[in-house]
């Protein structure tokens, strides 16, 4: 394998950055509502990506967890959606202040 | 200061978002708080509740649950709102006008940063929720805006502005 091929990132990064690329142009033209489920969706979706590529953390594994349950409340329930991330965002901060050294 | 001098440091603030990784001294922290209490404040309410961020570690924590927080600022105050307070001595008008002293006060800090060769950045894009766990704030003081600060490592150029005709009037609008 030529030098230059082993600097090439995992796939599945590869894979999130064209999800990312690709999604803030969609989102010109896409409902604004969307904008949000990307965003979650990405976080899930970076989470698996890291994951697949050997970078693992298990409160991160946890978050993805409760995204993947919630995220259809996007299409179906907003305002419980919201709630979602409101929560979410919460625990992050929490997460923080636990790993503070 | 002269008119000139002092319409130059009134103009000449800008919305800074890259910085030197430098810290910024106490003293200079304790004269932007110093400006931000002389702000005006309805009905003197002083609603007002200022956390100061300026350890390692402190301003990053912020910056990842602020997402309009740009760069790497080495300072931070952090504006909230004791709605308790609004409430009681100012009724239904407390919290329009909280937020309005909490901009005034910002303001302040952000032209005396100006003043003494800091940059800042006024930012509302934030979680509050997160933010006030995050500064273990109780329920009811509520984080409104956030001013980030440190030594300029860019020199941003004055944004577009609306031409003044369009937004400024004599006697009556349109006038």
């Amino acid at each position: 394998m030529a030098a230059t091929e082993d600097k090439r990132m995992a796939p599945t990064l590869f894979e999130f950055i064209c999800f990312m690329v690709t999604g803030a142009r969609g989102l010109v033209d896409e409902p604004a509502a969307y904008g949000p489920f990307r965003l979650i969706d990405g976080t899930s979706r970076l989470i698996e990506a890291l994951d697949k590529a050997g970078i693992s953390d298990p409160f991160a594994a946890r978050l993805r967890e409760r995204i993947e349950e919630g995220k259809t409340l996007a299409r179906d329930d907003r305002e419980a959606f919201v709630g979602l991330i409101d929560e979410l965002a919460v625990e992050l901060a929490r997460e923080l202040k636990r790993r503070r050294g | 200061m002269d008119r000139e001098q002092l319409l130059e440091l009134m103009t000449g603030r800008r919305s800074v978002r890259r910085f030197r990784d430098e810290p910024v001294p106490g003293p200079i922290l304790d004269d932007l708080i110093t400006a931000a209490l002389a702000a005006p404040t309805g009905s003197n309410i002083q609603s007002w509740q200022f956390i100061v961020l300026d350890q390692p570690g402190q301003v990053d924590e912020l910056n990842m649950l602020s997402p309009g927080m740009f760069g790497s600022p080495t300072a931070a105050v952090v504006i909230a709102i004791d709605q308790n307070r609004c409430r009681e001595l100012a009724s239904r008008v407390g919290e329009v006008v909280g937020i309005m002293d909490v901009a005034m006060a910002a303001e302040n800090i952000m032209l005396t940063a100006h003043g003494l060769g800091l940059g800042t950045c006024a930012i509302r894009s934030f979680h509050p929720g997160a933010v006030g766990e995050l500064l273990d704030l109780p329920e009811h003081i509520t984080p409104e805006l956030i001013v980030s600060i440190g030594w300029p490592d860019e020199e941003p150029g004055q944004p577009p502005r609306r031409p003044i005709e369009e937004v400024v009037f004599y006697g009556r609008y349109g006038g």
